[in-house]
Parts: structure tokens; C-alpha cells; sequence
């Protein structure tokens, strides 16, 4: 099956000193979900933004369904969401508005039934989707931020730190949507620095130091003891 | 700061075609909408609307005023000739200027130029200025449409945006909003068309209500075609400010960084800037040449004047030495109006020489300030709204120009109408005295001023204007470029 992320031999250098991403190489196939785990300064802020094409790679290249990122950002674009760590987005406007003003952005109107039933089917009620988002908890602007990429028609999705400051209920219900867009068939790459996080529900974890993938582990076989060896040796 | 450096700008970042059809429009509703729904605008708003109100019932008061008086002097200006004549004394005419109706949209030059002139046997005198009268004015700052501009809403532009990148950036709604196929050149188009509209939307209902209480008051208005002038400057001058305020909040790391830094680039822009460029101006060409000037000008006169009274003088003993007879009141007559012809042509020459030097002086002073007015859009801002005014330099140097030749057309003939001569023609001191009257009836018409003309104020303007659309141009670009180096997410 074909990855609907594909990193191949992907290097971005900043200056002199040892940060970046070097000959990174990564392919995320449909269903599945991937992990970035690593300390801070290890890569993962340079790793999303190059997947997000905000940055431009040295070398290599980032494909989204097989669209080049940087030659034609505006198909790949389409087809991947984002899901920042910190999604405040527009405090004073419900769910459903964010995602009214989102489809505008796309060209689209008149598909307030299919919002409903993504925000339903994320675990919203009705009430808490005409709420302003200023009044909602973080798990509840992820699942926002999550709907915006479904109703996109997005095929990866990118997760920013997702579990950080999630409670054990909320982040049960976290792993419970990633579930759900992996059966769904959506491909999913989560970074996290935090090793006792939700990195055991991903398909692949990939353990990040220095710019380098250093270890790859199934998601079954993570134990968060190998990943504190990993980084300890540093 | 979170920046990355040039070389890492992606062209995912560059792109500026957008895939989805009206974007941009969605983008900008949603600017409107935000910034609408904020209480900024509303006190914004409100505040625009109301000082406008005030300065324009205040300039309208002054305005009016000023025609009251005006009209007084007009009224007194003959009876008081006429008496100067009963009581055989030297007829001395006062003149008034008018003062432009305008000056709610731009006090402008106004109150510095003099309000009064004077046609004297020792030459042209200017008198107090509107501005000596209007001494709370004075004290406290002359508010008129194009201040309320230049500081309110240039505050407000600056209010409406500094927050717009870094406030999204922190919201993560940046990071989102980007990873839709919108580049950023569409998301400064947006932004900056969503605050320029909501500058406008304070800006007309002030603009309207200036213009009621223009009309309800009976003051002419500008014609259509320089109210759209005046618009257009004004909303250049807020898009540099808008366009500050972008470049500032996608510079700056938090919404408190970005608010400070905004309000230190206003305060250098609007109060800075132009007085630094005062400094340099008056330091190149200090405004007290002018009184040097009129010094010489004086010492000139005074010098003609003394040559004559000296021939006259002797004209006159001659005429009593030669016993009153008709053919030596002939040639006294003769002598006098040889002496007198003399006398002109000589001061004509003199004065012309000063007032040349006078007008080249300026004009040096004039464009030293418009090539220092360059970096300062309040100054050009202010430049233009004046020249649309006529409260300008332009005006200026048109009432200096009218208002000299009219002495030299009238003001001259009626000072110099009435010589007074005394011989003394005893050793006891008695003596003879004549008086000689020249006829003042074709002089009787006081002055009258006249406003220059659309062609003249459009040439006085073009420059300013294409210097504010200049630099509203720099500051897209480096709008754009701080947008292209920003690190949408904030790590």
C-alpha cells in the first residue's frame, strides 16, 4: 500500500551548531499511526514544520499522498490536517462556526448537517458544539481541530504534542478518536517529548535524538524504560 | 524572537496561488467580523465620531468668528479713510485677510500667518496672526480633522493589528489556518484589508458628521474632488500604520511584546520623526532669516525715505525763498513728483532685490522641509491635507504675493497721498507750512483675497502623496517579508 507520508533521506540544517533533521527517512501507510519521540531540541519541531511545509528541505523530500509538499503545497496541502498542541483558535466562536469559517476558506457552504455528525461522532453534543470555543477544555479543541481535517477530507494527520496536559479520562478518549481515524483509514504522525504518554497506542514509535532516528519499536513493543536508555545515552 | 532565516524559506511558504476560489474573501469577512466584534473598534469608533464633532464645532466657531470680523473691518474700512482725511493726517489703510473655511479639516499654516497688514508711509506691516488672538488654541494644540487622523486612528490602526499575527500564532489558529492551501500573501492581503476597513467604517460617519456641521453652519465645503484627494491620503497613511502594526506583531514572540513595540514605533512615527526633522530644517535654514530680512528691508526704506524728505524739503525753501510765485509752485510741484517718482522706482528696485532673496530663502526652507517631510508620513500627511485647505504653504506664499502687490497698487498711493512741509522763514521762528493732497478716490478698495486654484494645490500635492505611496509600498514589502520569516508555530 502506498504511504501517505513519505520521508526520504530528508536533511534540514540550521547553522553551525547540531540542530536540524539529517537523513530522515519515514513512510506512514494508510491506518496506521507513528510516533516522534524525543527530547526537546531532538528534531521534532524542524520534523513538523517540514512536513507542514513551513520549512524547505537541504536535501531529500516530503510527499503527502503522493504530492511533493514543496512543489505543489497547495494539492498536499489538502490533504493533511494539523493539530497544534496549544488550538485556542478563534475563542469566540462555537465549533460549528470554526467549521463554517474553515469550509469558506475551501470554497464550500451548506454542509452544516455533515459538521454536526463529525462533531457527534468525535463525542460532542449538541449543546457543547454551540458553545464558544474560549469556554472549551483542551481535549475538546483537539477533537475541533481533529473535525476541520476530517471534514477536509485530509489523509494524514499531524498531532502536535496531543497528550500534553490531558488528564487520564481525556486522554483515554484521545486514544479512543485515534483510534477511530485509524480505522478509518487516516494515516497519523504524533510527536511527544513525553515519554509516559499515549506513544503505546501508535503502530510505530520512532525514537528521535539529535536530528537522527535512532531506534524504531513496534507500538506493542514500546516500553518507556527502552526510550529513558535511549535518550540517557545521549 | 522564533525566526528562521532567509535560506530557509520554503517556496510552500512563497506560494501565492491559493486552490479554493474566494479565500481571500472569506479571509477579509472574517477580519471584519473579528475586528467589528471587538470592543477596540467600537471605542475606536466612538471616539473618532465624537472628537471629530468637537474639533469641528470649534474650528466652524473660530472660522465664523474670524468672517465676523472680517466683516467688521470690511464695513469700517472707507468711513475710516475718509476720517484719516477730515482730520488731514497720513492715511494709513488696515487690511484682513480671509481665513480658510476649511480649517476643521486642516488648521494647517493658519493661525502663523498674519491675519492683519498695514500699508505705511514707512512701508508694508504685517500684523498679528489669527494664532496671537487664539491663545486657548495655542495653549493647548489646534485640533482639527487631520490631527484626529494622524494620532487617533493612526493609534487605532495600530490597535486593530498588532496582535493579528502574533495573537493567531499563539492561538495555534495560525499553524491551522496555514496548513489550508492559503498563502500567506492572502492572509496580509486579508488582514490588512479587514483593519483598513474598519478604519473606514470610524473614518466616514466622522467625516459626515464634520461635513452636516459644515453645511448646517453655512461654511463652504472642499469640492468633491479634494475630499476624495484628502481620503485617499488619509487611507495611505493609515495602511503605513496597519501595515506597521503587521510587520510588528509578526516580529514580536507575544501579544505584550507586539503592544509595546507597536506603541514605541507610533510614538517615533508620529511625534518623533517630524520633530527630529524640525531640529535638522531650522538647523539648515533657521526661520530667523526672515526677521533679518524685514530688518533690511526697513533699513532700506528708512534710507529712500530720509534722501527724499531731505529733496523735498529743500524743493519747498526754495518755493517759499522764491516768494510763493505760480511758476516756483510749478516747479516745486514738479521737483516733489521727480523726487517722489525717484524714490519708488528706487524702493521698487530695493525692495525686490530683498523680497527675492526673502522668497528664495524660503523656498530653500520649503524644500528642505518637504525632503525631511519624506520620512515622516504624519508630516506628509499633514502637508497634503493642508494644500487641500488652503491653509498650505501653498496659500501661504499666494496671500504674500497678493497682499504685496496690493500695496504696491493701493496701499502705497493712499500712505503717500498727504506731505506735510514746514520752511522756516524768520530769525523768530515763524514759519510757512503746506500740506499737498494727491487724489485717493481711484485707491479706495480694500483688499481682497483670493484662494489659489485646483491646478496649483494638485501640483503642491502630487509629491507628498506619491512619497506616502511609496513608503505604504516599503512597509508591504516588509510586512510581507516579516510574515515569510515567521515561524508559524510556536515552539
Amino acid at each position: 500500500m502506498t504511504a501517505v507520508l513519505s520521508c526520504s533521506s530528508v536533511t534540514k540544517a540550521f547553522g553551525a551548531d547540531d540542530r536540524g533533521i539529517f537523513d530522515f527517512s519515514l513512510d506512514v501507510a494508510p491506518g496506521t499511526a507513528c510516533a516522534i519521540l524525543g527530547p526537546n531540541g531532538s528534531g521534532k519541531t524542524t520534523l513538523m514544520n517540514l512536513c507542514l511545509g513551513y520549512l524547505q528541505p537541504d536535501r531529500g523530500s516530503i510527499k503527502i499522498a503522493g504530492v511533493d509538499i514543496q512543489r505543489d503545497p497547495v494539492k498536499a496541502k489538502l490533504k493533511l490536517a494539523y493539530v497544534p498542541e496549544i488550538a485556542r483558535l478563534y475563542p469566540h466562536l462555537s465549533a460549528l462556526q470554526h467549521l463554517e469559517f474553515f469550509d469558506s476558506v475551501l470554497g464550500l457552504s451548506g454542509r452544516g448537517e455533515q459538521h454536526e455528525r463529525v462533531l457527534r461522532e468525535l463525542g460532542m453534543t449538541s449543546e457543547a458544539m454551540r458553545d464558544r470555543l474560549g469556554t472549551y477544555s483542551k481535549g475538546m479543541r483537539q477533537k475541533v481541530a481533529i473535525a476541520l481535517g476530517l471534514l477536509k477530507g485530509a489523509e494524514l494527520f499531524l498531532l502536535d504534542e496531543p497528550a500534553s496536559g490531558l488528564d487520564a479520562l481525556t486522554r483515554a478518549e484521545l486514544v479512543k478518536v485515534i483510534n477511530r481515524l485509524r480505522g478509518q483509514g487516516k494515516a497519523i504522525l504524533f510527536s511527544s517529548h513525553d515519554l509516559s504518554s499515549i506513544a503505546e497506542t501508535a503502530d510505530r514509535v520512532v525514537l528521535l535524538r539529535g536530528g537522527r532516528a535512532v531506534r524504531e519499536l513496534e507500538g506493542t513493543a514500546f516500553d518507556p524504560a527502552i526510550a529513558w536508555s535511549v535518550f540517557a545515552n545521549a | 524572537m522564533s525566526m528562521t532565516s532567509t535560506e530557509d524559506l520554503a517556496p510552500a511558504a512563497r506560494v501565492a496561488s491559493d486552490a479554493p476560489r474566494g479565500v481571500f474573501r472569506a479571509l477579509v469577512r472574517k477580519e471584519i467580523a473579528d475586528q467589528t466584534h471587538g470592543r477596540r473598534f467600537v471605542v475606536g469608533a466612538l471616539l473618532c465620531i465624537a472628537l471629530c464633532a468637537l474639533a469641528s464645532w470649534i474650528r466652524v466657531e473660530d472660522y465664523r468668528q474670524s468672517h465676523r470680523l472680517r466683516d467688521e473691518f470690511l464695513q469700517r474700512w472707507v468711513p475710516a479713510v475718509q476720517e484719516q482725511l477730515q482730520r488731514d493726517e497720513n492715511v494709513q489703510v488696515e487690511n484682513t485677510r480671509a481665513v480658510s473655511p476649511l480649517t476643521t479639516l486642516s488648521v494647517g499654516l493658519e493661525p502663523t500667518v498674519p491675519f492683519r497688514f498695514s500699508s505705511t508711509k514707512e512701508g508694508l506691516r504685517y500684523g498679528e496672526t489669527r494664532g496671537a488672538q487664539n491663545t486657548v488654541d495655542a495653549l493647548f494644540g489646534y485640533m482639527d480633522v487631520a490631527f484626529i487622523i494622524g494620532t487617533l486612528l493612526s493609534l487605532l490602526a495600530i490597535a486593530l493589528t498588532f496582535d493579528s499575527i502574533c495573537g493567531d500564532r499563539s492561538d495555534g489558529t495560525l499553524a491551522v489556518l496555514l496548513s489550508y492551501p492559503v498563502s500567506r500573501a492572502t492572509l496580509l492581503a486579508a488582514k490588512v484589508v479587514g483593519a483598513m476597513a474598519v478604519l473606514i467604517a470610524c473614518l466616514l460617519p466622522s467625516i459626515l458628521i464634520v461635513a452636516l456641521i459644515m453645511i448646517v453652519r453655512g461654511v463652504t465645503l472642499m469640492s468633491l474632488a479634494h475630499w476624495a484627494i484628502y481620503g485617499f491620503a488619509a487611507i495611505v497613511y493609515l495602511l503605513i500604520f496597519v501595515l506597521i502594526g503587521v510587520t510588528v506583531s509578526a516580529r514580536a514572540r507575544h501579544r505584550s511584546e507586539a503592544a509595546l513595540a507597536g506603541l514605541v514605533v507610533w510614538v517615533a512615527f508620529v511625534f518623533i520623526v517630524p520633530r527630529v526633522a524640525t531640529v535638522l530644517v531650522n538647523g539648515f535654514a533657521s526661520p530667523s532669516r526672515a526677521v533679518e530680512l524685514a530688518l533690511q528691508e526697513d533699513a532700506v526704506t528708512s534710507k529712500l525715505k530720509v534722501e527724499f524728505a531731505q529733496q523735498r524739503q529743500r524743493a519747498f525753501e526754495a518755493y517759499i525763498g522764491a516768494q510763493g510765485s505760480a511758476a516756483a509752485m510749478e516747479e516745486f510741484e514738479r521737483t516733489v513728483q521727480e523726487a517722489t517718482d525717484a524714490m519708488r522706482t528706487k524702493r521698487r528696485a530695493q525692495l525686490a532685490r530683498i523680497w527675492d532673496q526673502r522668497d528664495r530663502e524660503e523656498a530653500r526652507r520649503q524644500q528642505l522641509v518637504s525632503i525631511a517631510s519624506l520620512v515622516s508620513p504624519s508630516a506628509l500627511f499633514s502637508t497634503v491635507a493642508a494644500e487641500l485647505c488652503w491653509t498650505g504653504y501653498a496659500q501661504r506664499d499666494h496671500f504674500y504675493e497678493q497682499s504685496r502687490a496690493y500695496d504696491e497698487r493701493v496701499g502705497r498711493n493712499l500712505a503717500e497721498s498727504r506731505y506735510m512741509y514746514f520752511a522756516q522763514t524768520g530769525p523768530d521762528g515763524t514759519g510757512r507750512a503746506m500740506i499737498t493732497r494727491a487724489s485717493i478716490r481711484p485707491y479706495l478698495q480694500p483688499f481682497r483675497s483670493t484662494w489659489i486654484d485646483s491646478s496649483r494645490i494638485l501640483r503642491e500635492v502630487i509629491l507628498p502623496l506619491v512619497a506616502l505611496i511609496v513608503i505604504a509600498g516599503l512597509f508591504y514589502f516588509l510586512a510581507y517579508e516579516s510574515l515569510l520569516r515567521l515561524d508559524v508555530r510556536l515552539s
